[in-house]
């Protein structure tokens, strides 16, 4: 009995003591390797490595980020090491600087904290890396390149196109996006910059989606019961408008008003195929990040690369109006992104669950 | 026996039925004004009035009567409220938050919280859309895997609290992450398959304009108060709340009675993601996003105490009420959207601090 008691502490000060051998040795094997991934089999030359900041597992869009972004660098001839941000500002910050130790060539980041980041991004650049930003940015001008699509002017066609269709007067049901993001800021630049011109329009705000299919629909079912007629809707992100499509449907509303505002996915377009919807979208293309990467191999190579690449100005990434069938991609899941199937191939969308 | 034998502070409350705040004897000069002197007297009478309440109506007075006042405002500023499709809309929404709410209360009642809800709810949802990817055949038993998942989380939840003696709010915490994180792994991110059609019913059709959605909550509503009041399953849930050191003398398990708790808030949030998936019709992988911290303050709203052992259904289902029709006025009142957030935030603010007011009396 005593014995056994004696031994207690002991085998747990020797699990705790495998515990953190377990914990030490992959994480220095993991830091050796990747140490030595930046070397090339014995040839001599050097295999250029790009720390890849992504915004991680966390939705559909970045998991074809990811995607497109490894495959590029496969193709590129880069050793691309990759840091899972798991959709969390403060989980993504600290793999910045464990990047930087690393000291890679260049740095890839989807920024998730534009002030948090900012540090990191700057001392990144005084050590000589180079430093990509994809999809959002820092506050700071110190970085490499930003690659960028720009929801304010990106925004605008969609507006316009709406204020169209509206014959510029009647109700406008507004569904917001998430209140103080960047994204959502510059979405209601482009919209407001539009629908200031055209007085007889009112805009009715129907509340804030925050980027969720459920939120948009409650909202917009509730904002349809209200008994008003909308002659034109805007949502802010595609879950907004996909939740207000679904809105509508499970109304049994004909004919429904004219939508704006979303990313182009295959859902939206589905759904609008489907129930004779008109719905115009703009890209927020994940596929981008094959700019974000080549733009990195120029910029290791020595290339001059634009401070900024504006990638809804690309004429592929342009916005997409009705007819929408052109778009629709019947044999793909409804989350894939406009773009994505043109970078991926068939095998590699099944491998990510995008292929039906 | 649902109330809390908190000591009151009786020696701060004066004849009149003032609580005197410490400060009432430095008013002289108020009260040498006849008008305050006859509204105090007034509402003093009020307040005396409302101590002679029996203590049940007593603790639901605020939320029912926020509720009322809200829906006579309502009823001024914004008529369409009353419109029948917005209150079918606002039923076929309060039957998803009630369930939740109504688990909530569970764990509330054993001192407990449950961050979890949410991912469950999400879980349940993927489960539904990948297992009736193709056709609907699987429909029934991914219906009965949900609810078996949701009871295994809260039952893991339950043990990891009673047994490891983790707080609830990191074992809760910890048990979303490792779900959400479950979800991504097999998902890799994109969850593939779709909502059956024959499933939408449960939450979009019903018995003229009452969603099924909504009887199914009211159903668990009328269940868990009898179970509440008259078993002795309920007297267990408000010991264990109250003291669990006494529970455990007097031979109540309160592993047994934290767990089970944990369980049915874990199976109503399942059944809770069923309806909403049946509702929104689209697979959304955050579907739950906002129901942890929804039902924690409707809960709160209707009564339910942090501290555990006090609370009642019909206070909890008056809290998500009275949290959903701010939120659906607000939506029907096309307030700018940074307006609409500071207007839910200062009535709930309002409410909660009432309903504290109100409570002190009714324990008094």
């Amino acid at each position: 009995m005593e014995m056994k008691m004696s031994s207690r502490p002991a085998v747990r000060k020797r699990f705790r003591q495998l515990f953190a051998l377990g914990l030490v040795i992959p994480s220095g094997a993991a830091l050796m390797l990747s140490a030595c991934g930046g070397q090339s089999g014995g040839g001599g030359t050097k295999t250029p490595t790009v720390a890849f900041i992504s915004q991680g597992t966390s939705n559909s869009w970045a998991a074809q980020l990811d995607a497109v972004a490894r495959k590029t660098a496969k193709a590129d001839g880069v050793n691309l090491v990759y840091f899972n941000g798991q959709g969390d500002a403060t989980k993504q910050l600290p793999l910045i600087d464990q990047a930087i130790a690393q000291h890679p060539d260049a740095i890839v980041l989807v920024p998730l904290g534009a002030a948090a980041d900012t540090g990191p991004v700057e001392r990144a650049m005084q050590m000589g890396i180079k430093v990509i930003l994809c999809n959002s940015t820092v506050n700071t001008d110190n970085y490499t390149s930003l690659v960028n699509p720009n929801a304010a002017t990106a925004s605008v066609p969609l507006a316009q196109w709406l204020v169209d269709k509206m014959n510029h007067k009647g109700n406008l049901l507004y569904i917001g996006g998430l209140p103080g993001n960047a994204t959502t800021i510059a979405y209601d630049q482009g919209f407001n910059q539009v629908i200031s011109q055209y007085p007889d329009i009112k805009v009715i705000n129907g509340g804030n989606a925050s980027y969720s299919i459920s939120t948009g629909k409650q909202l917009a079912a509730t904002a349809i019961a209200s008994g008003k007629t909308f002659s034109g809707v805007w949502g802010v992100g595609g879950e907004a408008v996909t939740g207000i499509m679904q809105a509508y449907i499970d109304a049994k509303v004909q004919p429904v008003p004219p939508i704006g505002g979303g990313a182009a996915t295959n859902g939206i377009l589905r759904l609008g195929i489907e129930n004779k919807i008109e719905v115009a979208s703009l890209q927020f293309p994940p596929s981008d990040s094959k700019v974000c990467i080549d733009t990195a191999v120029k910029a290791i190579k020595g290339e001059t690369v634009p401070k900024l690449i504006n990638i809804s100005a690309l004429p592929e990434y342009g916005p997409i109006l009705p007819p929408l069938d052109k778009y629709y991609k019947p044999q793909y899941s409804d989350d894939l992104y406009v773009g994505t199937d043109s970078v991926l191939t068939q095998e590699e969308l099944k491998a990510i669950n995008l292929l039906k | 026996m649902n109330y809390r034998g908190t000591p009151t502070n009786n020696h701060l409350v004066t004849a009149s039925g003032h609580p005197s705040e410490g400060g009432a004897t430095n008013a002289p000069s108020e009260s040498r004004n006849p008008a305050i002197h006859v509204s105090r007297n007034a509402a003093g009478q009020w307040l005396a009035r409302f101590d002679q309440l029996p203590p049940p109506i007593r603790s639901y007075a605020l939320p029912l009567l926020a509720t009322a006042l809200v829906g006579v405002g309502v009823a001024i500023l914004e008529p369409n409220f009353y419109r029948p499709a917005n209150l079918h809309v606002l039923m076929q929404q309060y039957a998803v938050l009630g369930l939740v709410t109504l688990g909530q209360l569970l764990v509330l009642l054993v001192s407990g919280i449950d961050l979890s809800v949410g991912a469950v709810m999400n879980a349940t949802l993927i489960i539904i859309a990948l297992m009736n990817h193709y056709d609907e055949h699987l429909l029934v038993l991914s219906l009965v895997l949900c609810i078996v998942f949701g009871a295994a989380v809260g039952t893991t939840n339950g043990l990891l609290v009673s047994l490891r003696d983790v707080p609830p709010f990191a074992a809760t915490l910890g048990m979303t992450a490792g779900v959400q994180g479950a979800i991504l792994v097999y998902t890799k991110g994109i969850p593939a398959g779709n909502i059956p059609p024959s499933l939408r019913p449960i939450a979009l059709a019903g018995i003229g304009s009452v969603p099924f959605s909504l009887l199914i909550c009211l159903s668990v509503a009328v269940v868990l108060m009898l179970v509440l009041t008259k078993g002795s399953y309920g007297r267990m849930i408000y010991a264990v709340g109250r003291s669990p050191e006494v529970a455990r003398r007097v031979g109540v398990s309160t592993t047994a009675v934290r767990v089970s708790a944990y369980a049915i808030c874990g199976i109503l949030a399942a059944v809770a993601g069923i309806i909403l998936s049946a509702y929104v019709g689209y697979v959304d992988p955050t579907i739950g996003g906002t129901y942890n911290l929804q039902s924690i303050a409707a809960a709160v709203v209707g009564g339910v105490s942090f501290l555990g052992g006090e609370g009642r259904p019909a206070g909890a289902l008056i809290g998500a009420l009275f949290l959903l029709t701010v939120l659906n006025i607000t939506t029907l009142s096309s307030l700018n959207p940074f307006t609409q957030l500071i207007v839910q935030g200062v009535v709930m603010l309002v409410a909660v601090s009432l309903f504290q007011v109100f409570k002190r009396r009714s324990l008094t």
